[in-house]
């Protein structure tokens, strides 16, 4: 009820800025900016070739599907009946999961009035979204602390959620101990109950605020990769397959040294073969901040590291997708007036690259690109504020020359 | 002595609140521009950056000590003020001038401050008089920090 009242409110803010000085009109200009959805959408392929996206208008999540590959959409069904504060930015958008019985699984975090808090929340539907059950609650944590950041994988073995957690930070605190960060926890879902069930934590010492990716290997074994905060205060990745018993892999090794909230977290794909693939932003090695590396199935690091993007052009929000020996990497640049999504490919399971060109371009804000596979097409997805949700095919290098 | 009288002064509202001033394209200019070539600190953070918290606490006690030219950016929208300005009141630094990012495409905006900043919070520059600064992502050191007040006083 309170993170009603405070969302209600939001609108009513705004009011009383001082001028500009530029003849700006702030009030309306914040009026138009709310009424907007926000542009951290949620995309992902169903299984019947649907393309489905989920948008966040008024604390409602809304989900459309296209038939002919994002083109158009149809009009868009409410998920949660009530309307609740639902985070929706680059690090932190809705979640959309399929089931093998065509289950729509929908995953977000509910900002909670205090700083850094919320929940992990989830409703599904199992008539092709015309009905949604009641939200939950995934985190069996009920303190107003952060549960934020859910990230959902739904593969073989089932569906499971994995968020960034702070009841550890917490419990640290009020026994004046240290404690670097937020933790990584988890939980399964159990379709017979419909109910996420235990908690378990996978690991102490995450970086706060940066989205965690979610995979699964060919068996059907979800695999997290995550900013983590090592000894010394060092902002590198690390990954973990969730089989309950391997070992957090640390995976980059730059060298990352900061008291800071980067709010940029990693992209992984898994490859038919097993192989990891992976992209990266670290501060570590500069003037390169984005990378790719790779991992085959049982290595310990990623080879063949390689930068990637200009980082004069503020190269960020990486995306990385494996479609077998074709891998594809996406992320945004920026002139000073324009964004674009520049692109590059790998023929050859991510041991050569194309050069980088532009996928996508234009002014106004945007979100960070995404990249989707249907069957062994993929697709580059960008939502603008100014021309809305962009779909574009990708097609084989072969096909670009 | 000296604190003591001038927290006295803070604590009796003698000194009215600054009022939140929307940063737009322009406003670094404007901002540098009214310090006249005296040395200062400019300050990006956000309400949902944990580490800048520690940070803002820190500016707190050293603007209770002396006058502090920190100017303060927030990195959030105009929608937030009334909690931006609760935070910077906790922290005892509604006093300070204080602004918040007031176009949607807050990539265009860090682009104008400084391309080779890519949104990690806290950032800070510390303003030398000739106008040249130096960028420092991440809490400012304590040690820096007093370092760089002591050199800016002396």
């Amino acid at each position: 009820m309170k993170a009603l009242l405070a969302f209600s409110m939001l609108p009513l803010a705004g009011m009383a800025l001082a001028d500009a000085g530029g003849g700006h009109d702030m009030q309306q200009m914040w009026q138009k900016s709310l009424a907007r959805a926000p542009l951290a959408v949620g995309v992902a392929f169903a299984p019947d070739g649907r393309l489905w996206r989920a948008d966040v208008r008024q604390g409602v999540i809304e989900l459309a599907a296209s038939d002919d590959f994002g083109q158009r959409f149809a009009a868009p069904v409410k998920v949660n009946a009530t309307a609740e504060a639902i985070a929706a930015d680059g690090e932190n958008r809705p979640q959309l999961v399929f089931g093998p019985q065509g289950e729509i699984g929908v995953g977000w975090t509910q900002s909670l009035p205090q700083p850094f808090s919320g929940h992990a929340r989830f409703s599904w539907s199992r008539d092709g979204g015309k009905s949604w059950s009641t939200p939950q609650t995934i985190n069996d944590d009920a303190a107003p602390i952060s549960h934020r950041f859910v990230v959902l994988d739904w593969s073989s073995k089932g569906l499971t959620a994995v968020w960034l957690d702070a009841r550890d930070k917490t419990a640290a605190k009020a026994k004046k101990h240290d404690y670097r960060g937020s933790a990584l926890y988890s939980a399964a879902f159990d379709p017979a109950s419909g109910r996420f069930g235990a908690n378990r934590k996978l690991a102490d010492y995450s970086c706060e605020c940066c989205r965690v990716a979610l995979a699964h290997d060919p068996d059907g074994t979800p695999v997290a990769l995550w900013r983590h905060v090592f000894p010394g205060n060092i902002r590198d990745h690390a990954l973990q397959r969730l089989d309950g018993a391997s070992p957090l892999q640390r995976v980059s090794f730059d060298q990352w040294q900061i008291d800071a909230c980067p709010h940029h977290g990693p992209s992984l794909s898994i490859a038919g073969n097993g192989t990891r693939h992976l992209v990266w932003f670290n501060q570590g090695r500069a003037p390169q901040m984005l990378f790719y590396g790779r991992m085959a199935a049982g290595s310990d690091k990623p080879a063949d590291v390689v930068g990637i993007g200009n980082p004069d052009a503020q190269a960020a929000h990486p995306a990385v997708l494996a479609a077998e020996q074709r891998v594809l990497l996406a992320w945004k640049e920026f002139d000073g007036k324009q964004s674009a999504i520049r692109v590059q490919q790998s023929t050859d399971g991510g041991k050569s690259w194309s050069a980088p060109r532009t996928a996508l371009e234009g002014a106004g804000q945007s979100d960070h690109p995404q990249l989707l596979r249907w069957q062994q097409r993929v697709f580059l997805i960008w939502n603008m504020a100014e021309g809305g949700l962009k779909v574009v095919e990708l097609s084989p290098l072969s096909a670009e020359h | 002595m000296r604190s003591l009288l001038l927290s006295l002064l803070l604590l009796s509202g003698a000194v009215a609140a600054e009022p939140l001033r929307p940063f737009v394209s322009g406003s670094l200019q404007q901002i540098v521009g009214a310090q006249r070539g005296k040395p200062f600190l400019l300050a990006f953070w956000s309400l949902d950056c944990s580490h800048c918290q520690d940070e803002l606490r820190m500016f707190g006690k050293a603007a209770q000590q002396a006058r502090l030219p920190l100017v303060l950016v927030a990195v959030d929208t105009a929608a937030q003020q009334a909690e931006i300005g609760a935070r910077l009141r906790k922290y005892g630094l509604d006093k300070q001038p204080a602004w918040v990012f007031a176009d949607a495409d807050s990539d265009k905006l860090r682009f104008e401050i400084d391309r080779r900043w890519y949104g990690e919070l806290p950032r800070s520059y510390l303003y030398r008089a000739d106008g040249s600064s130096e960028a420092v992502s991440g809490k400012l050191d304590a040690r820096r920090f007093a370092a760089w007040l002591q050199q800016i006083g002396g």
